[in-house]
C-alpha cells in the first residue's frame, strides 16, 4: 500500500459536513455498500438513521462526499459522539460508525474518495478539547486500512465473558436472588447510580438517564430490557441491560450493559442471576458480554461459572490527547457491548 | 554494514560480546537497583548457543563502544506444516551517551530498521514478535510495523483451591528425548502455528538455561510414550510471584493427564512457598476453555503480544487465532 498526503477535496465531489436533505441519499449509499455484505440484515431505515445521528443527545459528526452533478452521497465518514467521564472530568469520545464508499465511486480517486472524506472529520472533531478519542470495532481488513491512513491503534483484542448452558444450573444454585425489576426506561435514579460508580473507572461513557434511554429504550431496531436492583428508597443499587439475539452464536442472552458498585456483591450477583433466568426463559444456551479484564465483575462472575473465550473482535481507537493512549485506555476505560454498535 | 554518522551498524558477532554486555549492563542498571549484570555465560546461551541461530545487530562507534543493539531470539516454528523461523525481539537498547547520536528517528530505530529489513524475510523470520513496554511498542509501531497480535491473558489457580487431579501420575524427568518431539507432533495444530518443541529446543530453552532451574513433569503411557508434559518453575510473571507452568504440551481430550500436571504444579508451587499457579496459554489453545471448566480462571496480564509479519497472509489477526504460545516462547520467565 502507498502512503498519501491528506487531501480533503475530490474532483467532481463536494466534501463537506452533513446537511439536512442528505438523509435519503445516505441511506441509498448505505444499502448499496452494506446490503451485499450483509444480505440477511434488513436495510437501514430512516427511523434508525435519525435515532443514531439526529436524536443522539451528544450530537452527531458526519462528513460526506456529495457528487456535484446530482448531490448523490458517494462516501460518508461518521461518528456517534458520547459524553465521557475521564478521570473525573467531562470529555467526549466518538464511535466511528457507518463509514462507507459507494461502489460507483470505486477507483475514481487516488487516494480514495473514502479517505478524502474521512480525513476532514478527524481534523474537524478530533482534539484534546474536542473528541479526545475516536473508537470502533472494525473488521481486520478495515483496521489495516484505518491503521495505515487514519492512525487507528488497537486498544485490546476482545474476550467474551460467558456462561454456557451446561453451567447455568450450578450458577443458579449459588447466586443470590435480590429482587430485580424489569423496566423499559430508566429515570433519574439511573443517573444517581452512575454518579456513584463512575469514579471506579478511569474513563467511562456517561450512563445517565438521557444516555441510557437514548441508547436502549429509544433504539428503533432492537428490544432491550433494563434490570434494576431497587434500594428500597426509590433508588437503584445496580443495573444491567439485556437483549436476546444472535451475536457470536444464535439466540444469545446478551449482557449489553452493567452498572454496579464494586462493593455491592449481592446486587451484582443478583443481576447475574437475573440474566441466567432470562436465558432459561428464552431457551437461550449462553449468557455473554464484554467486561474489561481489570473490572471486579470480570473476576467475580468467574466465581460462579462464567468462562472467558476468544472472539474475533477488537477495540481500536485514535487518540487526540497525549495521556489518553491505547495502553492507558486498555487499563482504565470501562466499556461494555452497549458502548458499541455491535448489538 | 551501514555507516550512519559516527556509527557502523552491522550484524554482531561473538567478538562483540564484551562491548555489548558493557552497554547492556549500563543501560538496564538505570533506575533498577535490583539489577544483576548480564554475564557472558547468559549472553552465550541466549545468542550463539541458540540452535535456531543468532540475530543481533549493533551500532558500534569507532572506539569499539556498542552504542545500540537490536536483537531477536529465533524459534523454529511449525507453520501450517512447514518449518519456519519466528524471531522474538529481546534486549534492545541504546547507550545513554548516544541516544541523541543521530537525527530522527534516532540511533535505536536506525539500528533496528536494517536488522528488521534483513531478518524480517520469509526465508529468515516469517514473524518477529515480543512483549514490549508501551513506550517501545509505540516506537516499534511507528517505525517497525509492530501490531497487537493479542491481549495476553492467562489462566491461574489459587493455591487453596480444590483441584481434582492425581499428581501421582506425573514423573519428573531430567531431560528431553525423542518422546518430547513425538508428543509435539501429536499436539501441533496442523493448520496453525506452534514453536517446535523437540529435544534440541527444549534442552536449550530449559536444561541449558543458565538463568533459572526448571522442573519437567511428564505423564507417560504404559508404553513409555509421553501423553503430556509441563515445565515448571516458581517466578514472577506480570508482577506476581507464583508457580508457573512455563510450557505445556497435552494431547487434546486427555483430561486426566492435564489435571495431573496441574496438580503436580500446585504441589510444586506449595513447596516453593507460592500459593498460586499460572499458565499463560494463547486463548486459541485447545486447553484454554477446558482448563477453565476444570477450575482455572482467566486473569489479565500487563502484556500484549505484538509483532509484525513478513509473509502477507500470516497477519496479526491470523496469528491471533492460530498461533499457540506458552511462556516458553518468551524471555519473561
Amino acid at each position: 500500500m502507498r502512503d498519501f498526503t491528506e487531501v480533503h477535496t475530490a474532483e467532481g465531489y463536494e466534501i463537506r459536513r452533513f446537511a439536512p436533505g442528505d438523509e435519503a441519499s445516505i441511506l441509498e449509499c448505505h444499502a448499496a455498500v452494506f446490503g451485499p455484505m450483509f444480505p440477511d440484515r434488513p436495510p437501514r431505515t430512516l427511523d434508525w438513521w435519525k435515532w443514531q445521528y439526529l436524536d443522539n443527545p451528544s450530537g452527531q459528526r458526519i462528513w460526506v462526499a456529495a457528487r456535484e452533478s446530482d448531490g448523490a452521497i458517494h462516501a460518508q465518514y461518521a461518528s456517534t459522539p458520547c459524553r465521557v467521564r475521564l478521570e473525573g472530568r467531562d470529555a467526549m469520545f466518538a464511535q466511528i460508525t457507518d463509514s462507507m464508499r459507494h461502489p460507483d465511486a470505486a477507483g475514481t480517486h487516488t487516494p480514495s474518495l473514502f479517505l478524502r472524506t474521512a480525513w476532514p472529520l478527524f481534523v474537524d472533531y478530533g482534539g484534546p478539547e474536542a473528541d479526545v478519542m475516536m473508537f470502533g470495532v472494525p473488521t481486520y481488513a478495515h483496521f489495516r486500512l484505518g491503521h495505515r491512513y487514519l492512525k487507528y491503534e488497537i486498544v485490546r483484542t476482545e474476550s467474551a465473558l460467558y456462561l454456557p448452558g451446561h453451567r447455568m444450573d450450578t450458577a443458579l444454585t449459588a447466586l443470590p436472588s435480590l429482587e430485580v425489576v424489569e423496566q423499559d426506561r430508566v429515570g433519574p435514579e439511573a443517573t444517581a447510580l452512575y454518579d456513584r460508580v463512575q469514579d471506579q473507572w478511569g474513563a467511562s461513557i456517561v450512563r445517565d438517564e438521557a444516555a441510557l434511554n437514548w441508547r436502549y429504550a429509544d433504539h428503533p431496531g432492537h428490544d432491550y430490557t433494563f434490570g434494576v436492583v431497587p434500594d428500597g428508597t426509590g433508588g437503584i443499587r445496580a443495573l444491567a441491560v439485556v437483549r436476546h439475539g444472535d451475536w457470536i452464536v444464535p439466540n444469545m442472552t446478551l449482557m449489553v450493559d452493567w452498572i454496579c458498585p464494586d462493593d455491592d456483591d449481592e446486587a451484582g450477583l443478583s443481576l447475574a442471576r437475573w440474566l441466567v433466568e432470562r436465558a432459561r426463559a428464552r431457551q437461550s444456551d449462553v449468557v455473554g458480554g464484554w467486561l474489561p479484564e481489570w473490572c471486579r465483575w470480570f473476576d467475580r462472575l468467574q466465581d460462579f461459572g462464567w468462562l472467558v473465550g476468544p472472539t474475533n473482535y477488537f477495540m481500536v481507537g485514535r487518540h487526540f490527547h497525549k495521556r489518553v493512549v491505547m495502553d492507558w485506555l486498555k487499563q482504565n476505560w470501562f466499556y461494555t457491548l452497549g458502548d458499541t454498535d455491535q448489538v | 554494514m551501514i555507516r550512519e554518522g559516527a556509527y557502523t551498524i552491522r550484524p554482531a558477532t561473538t567478538d562483540d560480546r564484551e562491548a555489548i554486555l558493557a552497554t547492556f549492563n549500563l543501560v538496564f542498571a538505570e533506575d533498577n537497583p535490583a539489577f544483576e549484570p548480564r554475564s557472558a555465560e547468559i549472553w552465550d546461551w541466549t545468542f550463539p548457543a541458540n540452535p535456531a541461530g543468532m540475530q543481533v545487530y549493533v551500532a558500534m562507534t569507532d572506539d569499539g563502544t556498542c552504542a545500540a543493539q537490536f536483537a531477536s531470539v529465533p524459534n523454529r516454528v511449525r507453520l501450517r506444516g512447514k518449518e519456519v523461523l519466528f524471531g522474538q525481539i529481546v534486549d534492545s537498547f541504546a547507550h545513554p551517551d548516544h541516544r541523541a547520536g543521530l537525527k530522527r528517528p534516532g540511533l535505536w530505530v536506525s539500528t533496528a530498521q536494517p536488522m528488521v529489513a534483513h531478518f524480517g524475510d520469509p526465508e529468515r523470520n516469517v514473524v518477529m514478535y515480543g512483549f514490549p513496554v508501551p513506550h517501545a511498542f509505540r516506537i516499534g509501531q511507528r517505525f517497525l510495523g509492530y501490531h497487537v497480535i493479542r491481549t495476553q491473558n492467562y489462566l491461574a489457580l489459587d493455591g487453596g483451591a480444590a483441584w481434582d487431579g492425581d499428581a501421582g501420575l506425573v514423573d519428573e524427568v531430567s531431560g528431553f528425548g525423542d518422546e518430547a518431539g513425538a508428543l509435539f507432533e501429536r499436539v501441533c495444530p496442523p493448520k496453525g502455528a506452534m514453536a517446535i518443541r523437540d529435544e534440541a529446543f527444549l534442552t536449550w530453552r530449559f536444561t541449558d538455561n543458565p538463568l533459572y532451574d526448571y522442573s519437567v513433569g511428564v505423564v507417560a503411557g504404559s508404553d513409555g510414550a509421553w501423553r503430556a508434559m509441563a515445565v515448571f518453575r516458581c517466578g514472577t510473571y506480570t508482577d506476581t510471584s507464583q508457580g508457573l507452568i512455563v510450557d505445556w504440551m497435552v494431547e487434546e481430550g486427555d483430561d486426566e493427564a492435564a489435571r495431573a500436571l496441574v496438580a503436580w504444579a500446585q504441589g510444586r508451587a506449595k513447596e516453593g512457598g507460592e500459593n498460586k499457579v499460572g499458565v499463560s496459554l494463547a486463548d486459541c489453545d485447545p486447553w484454554w476453555v477446558p482448563l477453565q471448566e476444570a477450575g482455572l480462571r482467566v486473569a489479565r496480564t500487563k502484556y500484549d503480544l505484538v509483532g509484525g509479519n513478513f509473509v502477507r497472509r500470516f497477519t496479526p489477526d491470523w496469528l491471533r487465532h492460530r498461533w499457540q504460545t506458552t511462556l516458553a516462547d518468551t524471555d519473561l520467565v
